[in-house]
């Protein structure tokens, strides 16, 4: 048997994973020719992956497929072609030439795009967080909650003292001083510095979240390092 | 003008004024003309215009910010130069060696044993959820993160599909990233190590794949599953699965869960599909940067998420109360130790640079 035969493919996979994770390390001595070759092959396989997933899931079944095997309905036939048309007409964007063509394909998905994402905000975010604010001073929901009463006020007041000051934070009117430079209203003022607190919290947990999701892949990866170095010399 | 009188005088009025006497040696009309040496000093000096351009400060500033612009196009940009290892801060070095070593002092001594984190109500729901799923109720699954994120992302995905697969549900799984394809066979690889399952089987789940579009897409999966998800990645029809056939729209489902390192996702998720799930319980296992923004959504009265698992800690949680140990058990000492030495290097870097900006200021 040859000496490929015997390298199993799980193997091969642990070696070239190995390898790969030690180049990306590497940019701990600052940006070298291994970080970078370790960049490239993640984005050349990435690019190459989704290319042949987005021809087998959308391509294929969604436009080829359906149109290879036509019943011969006028309505299906319109239903199929209206999309092939805009694809043609979108595929001409990368001809400078004639990408003008494909401007209104892109501006009808931008706008669906873009309606559909505000929609979404107003009805998914925008609203029920409106309502859940102000349900938080429902004394029936209050009531119904297993939270002792006046825990459930002051928890309610300071999120209620967050949210305005937050808001007020971002109210920029100002009125000229005596000096002439743009000053905002003393009470205006004290209000935005309670919501400036409220934000530099916010960032710090945001920060504190990228810092323990870093570490977990850290810790994954350094786990796999070690665990094929010991495996390697049968410690 | 009075050179003009003069210069006209004899020509004009020579044979006119002959006739009238004279007075002393003065024509008549030179009474009336305005002396040669007066017209002189009454003139007016015409006023010194300089030649030099009056240019403020602001103006020379600008003007030479034009020049140095108009200069730089024609030069070609020097190209950063190359620094070479032993030029490296050794602080970025020693940061890494530190951790490296608690990592290692982790795998080699194992030691000190922390304690797994408590199970949060969020965390409790979900598994409730899935310990009262009936045998082959639908859920609908979704894996919806980069491989990047995998050391996090994975021990939650193993922790919850593994007991689901024991609960024997029927799973459909989707995702609206193209790698999130490659992302679901690895995740039911790593479980098939520890819940035995016949990869592949369509009597257990599908594989429904890739949903284009991002939001526009979840919206058209809320609106219309049918259409939007017309088959398999194997190219094998959906909708003919005995434990599918009472699906028709997105609220049949026994419950959606999301799997996701992106509080964007989450958030398209609760936005576009979140509306249409009726009393499906909407439950997203999501990365411990999410926790900020996706936590009002399940704060919020009535809830938009009714469950909810974050990073390490919630899969390490929920292995802890079901009993099955898998990968987020084996990294919780070392993540715990790590996280340690990662908030003293924080706490002493802020000292020193607290200390050092106090230093300049008094300087």
């Amino acid at each position: 048997m040859s000496l490929v035969n015997n390298i199993s493919t799980d193997l091969l996979g642990v070696i070239v994973g190995l390898i790969l994770t030690l180049c990306i390390f590497s940019y701990i001595f600052g940006d070298n020719v291994l970080f970078r070759l370790g960049i490239n092959i993640f984005i050349g396989v990435t690019a190459g992956y989704i290319a042949v997933v987005i021809w087998h899931s959308v391509i294929l079944p969604q436009l080829i497929g359906p149109i290879s095997t036509w019943d011969g309905s006028i309505t299906n036939f319109v239903k199929l072609i209206i999309p092939l048309i805009l694809s043609i007409l979108l595929l001409l964007k990368i001809f400078p030439r004639l990408s003008s063509f494909g401007s209104p394909v892109m501006a009808f998905i931008v706008g669906a795009g873009a309606a559909t994402i505000v929609g979404g905000a107003v009805v998914g975010t925008f609203l029920p967080q409106i309502t859940a604010s102000i349900n938080l001073f429902d004394p029936q929901i209050q009531n119904s909650s297993s939270e002792l009463i006046w825990l459930l006020i002051i928890e309610s007041s300071f999120i209620l003292i967050a949210t305005l000051s937050t808001l007020i934070y971002f109210h920029f009117s100002a009125r000229p001083n005596s000096r002439g430079s743009p000053k905002r209203a003393a009470l205006i003022e004290t209000i935005a510095g309670i919501g400036r607190f409220f934000i530099a919290v916010t960032f710090g947990a945001l920060f504190a979240g990228v810092l323990l999701a870093s570490i977990s892949a850290f810790v994954e990866r350094w786990d796999f390092i070690i665990s094929v170095f010991l495996s390697i010399f049968h410690l | 003008m009075t050179e003009d009188k003069q210069n006209e005088t004899p020509q004009n009025h020579k044979h006119s004024d002959s006739a009238e006497p004279e007075n002393d040696g003065k024509l008549p009309w030179q009474e009336r003309a305005i002396p040669i040496e007066q017209a002189a000093s009454d003139a007016e000096q015409p006023k010194p215009y300089s030649t030099k351009i009056h240019v403020t400060e602001e103006q020379k500033t600008n003007t030479l910010l034009l020049e140095e612009i108009i200069r730089s196009e024609g030069v070609a940009p020097r190209a950063p130069r190359k620094t070479r290892i032993s030029q490296i801060s050794t602080l970025r070095i020693a940061i890494a060696l530190a951790l490296i070593i608690a990592m290692i002092w982790m795998t080699v001594f194992d030691l000190p044993e922390f304690t797994f984190p408590a199970v949060l109500p969020e965390t409790r729901y979900i598994h409730q959820v899935l310990q009262t799923t009936p045998p082959n109720a639908p859920i609908l699954l979704s894996f919806d993160y980069e491989p990047g994120f995998a050391g996090e992302m994975d021990p939650g995905a193993t922790a919850i599909l593994s007991q689901l697969l024991s609960s024997n549900a029927y799973l459909m799984f989707v995702t609206t990233n193209p790698i999130g394809v490659a992302v679901t066979e690895r995740v039911l690889s790593l479980t098939s190590e520890n819940i035995s399952f016949q990869m592949g089987d369509p009597t257990q789940y599908v594989n429904a794949g890739y949903i284009p579009g991002g939001p526009t897409g979840l919206y058209s999966l809320a609106t219309s599953i049918r259409s939007t998800l017309p088959q398999s990645v194997n190219g094998d029809p959906i909708w003919q699965q005995p434990a599918l056939e009472d699906v028709h729209s997105i609220s049949d489902f026994y419950s959606i869960i999301v799997i996701t390192d992106s509080p964007d996702t989450g958030r398209a998720w609760i936005e576009q599909v979140g509306p249409q799930l009726g009393h499906t319980p909407l439950l997203i296992v999501a990365s411990a940067k999410t926790e900020p923004i996706l936590r009002p959504y399940y704060e919020a009265k009535p809830k938009q998420v009714q469950g909810l698992m974050f990073g390490l800690r919630g899969a390490a949680a929920t292995e802890n109360i079901t009993g099955i140990s898998n990968h987020a058990s084996n990294y919780w000492n070392s993540f715990s130790l790590t996280v340690i030495v990662a908030s003293v290097i924080l706490l002493v870097g802020g000292l020193v640079s607290a200390i050092s900006a106090a230093s300049k200021l008094d300087t």
